[in-house]
């Protein structure tokens, strides 16, 4: 294992990963369960570009990274479109809300 | 912080201070086409885009209030488990490679030659992404519309069954032959 800028990189991303899988636990507001899902994409990102750093193939990781970067945005749009939506007809950003929702 | 700030406005500039770290560690490690368009739309089209959804729907800082603390820590323990199985998983770390390619394909021929279906899917993305801006901007159209129209009677059947089920503001639209669709606008 190495301990050099790549290892601390790594560390970081994982680091990273870790505090939004919690913050997707605790989070209740909807535009905030967005925000978290982008800080969790950007540790994937960054994971990403240090394993293509680390074995060789940093142009190949560079195509994947900009194909995620460009889904990562449309789920942002998405979903913040979906919590206004929610917000215009429920009149909160509260997941909990939701359970209410009757089909 | 990004996480745990009261202010989503607050929570919002500290999703783009990251995303502007994450652009700069790319760039540090040879990816620099990535890192420029990761800060151009990270660090600015979804803060404009989570600015813009906040201004609409406004801010509400419920939380962490409601969250108990028991809550918490079965959250963060799962969050440790995971976050160590994956560190398991990953590691050791190689060293970092010193050949650039192996094919000694620059990073527009690995995209254009190679991953010629990811770009085909970021156009079908891209395009889901437009209707979505269209739905989020008429979102905002519809709510103004809303309140002209709540006090004249609706025409549609079910969306006169609807509208008085719900209380004021929070009704339907009830006609949307007169407006554009989505694809039209397009």
């Amino acid at each position: 294992m190495t301990t050099g800028p790549l290892g601390i990189v790594f560390a970081g991303a994982l680091v990273l990963l870790g505090i939004s899988w919690y913050g997707l636990f605790v989070t209740r507001n909807l535009i905030k369960v967005v925000l978290v899902l982008q800080v969790m994409v950007k540790a994937a990102l960054l994971l990403l570009v240090a394993a293509g750093n680390a074995s060789g193939e940093i142009n190949l990781s560079q195509s994947f990274a900009l194909t995620v970067i460009v889904a990562d945005t449309i789920v942002a749009v998405v979903g913040l479109a979906l919590a206004v939506q929610v917000h215009r007809r429920t009149g909160s950003l509260d997941v909990t809300t939701l359970s209410r929702l009757k089909g | 912080m990004a996480i745990t700030a009261r202010s989503l406005l607050a929570a919002t500039v500290w999703l783009a201070a990251v995303s502007a770290q994450v652009a700069m560690l790319m760039y540090l490690m040879g990816a620099e086409t990535v890192a420029v368009i990761e800060l151009s739309v990270g660090a600015g089209l979804v803060t404009v885009l989570f600015v813009f959804a906040i201004s609409t729907a406004g801010e509400e800082t419920t939380e962490p209030a409601h969250t108990s603390s028991t809550y918490g820590v079965i959250a963060a323990t799962i969050a440790i488990i995971t976050t160590t199985l994956l560190a398991w998983m990953i590691l050791p770390i190689p060293e970092a490679a010193e050949t650039v390619s192996a094919a000694g394909l620059t990073f527009a021929q690995t995209l254009w030659q190679q991953r010629s279906l990811d770009t085909l899917l970021q156009i079908v993305l891209i395009s889901a992404g437009a209707m979505a801006v269209l739905g989020l901007i008429s979102t905002t159209r519809d709510s103004r519309s809303t309140h002209e129209q709540a006090e004249t009677p609706a025409s549609h059947s079910d969306n006169t069954a609807r509208s008085n089920s719900k209380p004021h503001g929070e009704v339907e639209l009830p006609a949307r032959a007169d407006r554009p669709t989505q694809e039209e606008t397009v």
